[in-house]
């Protein structure tokens, strides 16, 4: 056998050596550009997925559905004591309500004395989840609005509650969302009735951690955790979640957006904040007219 | 079906490259979006040692390279180094592929598995 293989492949080896080398080679070259430029790069790789995932979506809508379905059916099988627990779910909830409601007329009524004025009311756009990263160490979607529906990076994506993730990547009709719970994202959070102010450290699991926390001690579970807006990346105030003591007694939040089905996302249209850029002028009268204003500094330098 | 074994051996590289795709694809579906609690195998890789292993002559170098840069581009992986490795483990393969055949299972698992860490 194995002198078979030599006789046949005596001359053939050596070119196709080479041609392997020359391969591995070329490919190592690629990811050595990768490493030089990798924004353009990363451009190339958006524009390979533009183009390539949303033609599979004939057939992604059909195969999701059907499987989401199975899972559906499976939970089926357990439906009595679901029902049970929501009705008595149901019941808490509607004291809940009850609360949420007098809370809400005396905010409405507070906000209303003090003349608050609120953030202007977010437009969102809303994109359709076409794909997942298909490695189990990266968290993100793929949604199906890009560059021509308006989609910058850095904006926030939502569900229907809380916050999902931010846009990282555009293509013309796709762009991706890195979930909070990828390992790269780190997000300014406030946690609210201390007020302290945090990181959301994602870190591969369903519940982040909480990093940079000033004084552990005022934070309990249950605390709601929203967005800062630190650094102007995000807006303020999306709901992110609650806090939750982890099994290994660290902080943690139970998101809020129900990562176990994203179907649809709401990407926010979050404006750039105002910035002040001058110190400021000095106040003076407008009536007066300026002849005055200059007359005395002269005075002063033909003293001098 | 096929007559010619040429045909055949066309035939043979091009399921190849499409089972691979619809591998991918499969994998690209958003079917669990919260993170698991353990990392799944990695199906594509070891559908290609497996085929490097047992029939060489269908899974062509280039096409290694080709299925391994669209996946390194989809899945989001630094371009171009995973694809290289993996054409370097199919070269070492297949140049085993002879000897493995006459060797016991367990002999041929570990071959592949120890192409793993390159």
């Amino acid at each position: 056998m194995a002198r078979d293989r030599n006789t046949t492949e005596d001359f053939i080896g050596p070119i196709r050596r080479l041609l392997v080398g020359l391969l591995v080679f070329l490919l190592l070259a690629v990811f050595l550009i990768w490493r030089i430029d990798s924004p353009r790069v990363e451009q190339f790789r958006a524009a390979v997925i533009d183009r390539t995932v949303p033609s599979f979506e004939w057939a992604m809508a059909p195969i999701t559905g059907l499987a989401n379905l199975l899972t559906d059916f499976q939970s089926y099988q357990r439906l009595a004591e679901q029902n049970r627990d929501l009705r008595r779910e149901l019941q808490q909830m509607k004291s809940w309500k009850e609360a949420a409601l007098q809370l809400e007329q005396e905010n409405a009524k507070l906000r209303d004395l003090n003349n608050v004025r609120l953030d202007p009311e977010f437009t969102y756009v809303t994109g359709v989840v076409l794909a997942d990263s298909g490695s189990p160490f990266r968290q993100s979607v793929l949604l199906n609005i890009g560059a021509r529906d308006g989609i910058i990076d850095g904006w926030p994506a939502m569900d229907g509650i809380g916050l999902v993730g931010r846009i990282s990547g555009v293509g013309q009709s796709t762009s991706r969302v890195v979930l909070l719970t990828d390992t790269s994202s780190r997000i300014p959070i406030l946690i609210q009735p201390s007020g302290q102010r945090a990181f959301l450290m994602g870190d591969n699991t369903l519940n982040p951690p909480i990093e940079f926390l000033e004084n552990p001690d005022e934070i309990r579970p249950g605390d709601r955790v929203v967005t800062s807006g630190d650094g102007g990346l995000f807006p303020a105030d999306l709901l992110v979640g609650q806090v939750a003591l982890g099994s290994d007694r660290r902080l943690r939040v139970r998101l809020s957006a129900d990562y176990q089905r994203l179907e649809f996302l709401r990407v926010l249209r979050s404006r750039p904040r105002e910035a002040i850029l001058d110190p400021g002028t000095l106040l003076t009268d407008p009536a007066q007219p300026d002849v005055d204003a200059v007359a005395p500094v002269e005075e002063v330098s033909d003293n001098g | 079906m096929v007559e010619s074994p040429v045909a055949r051996l066309w035939l043979g590289r091009a399921l190849f490259i499409g089972l691979m795709l619809l591998l991918m694809f499969i994998q690209l579906l958003p079917l669990q979006t919260a993170p698991q609690k353990w990392a799944a195998p990695d199906i594509i890789l070891a559908t290609t040692l497996l085929w490097t292993a047992r029939r060489p002559d269908l899974v062509p170098v280039w096409s290694v390279a080709l299925i391994f840069v669209i996946a390194d581009l989809l899945f989001l992986r630094a371009p171009g180094l995973m694809a290289a490795l993996v054409v370097i483990a199919t070269e070492i393969l297949r140049a085993r592929a002879h000897d493995l055949r006459a060797a016991p299972f367990p002999v041929e698992w570990m071959t592949a598995g120890f192409r793993l860490q390159p």
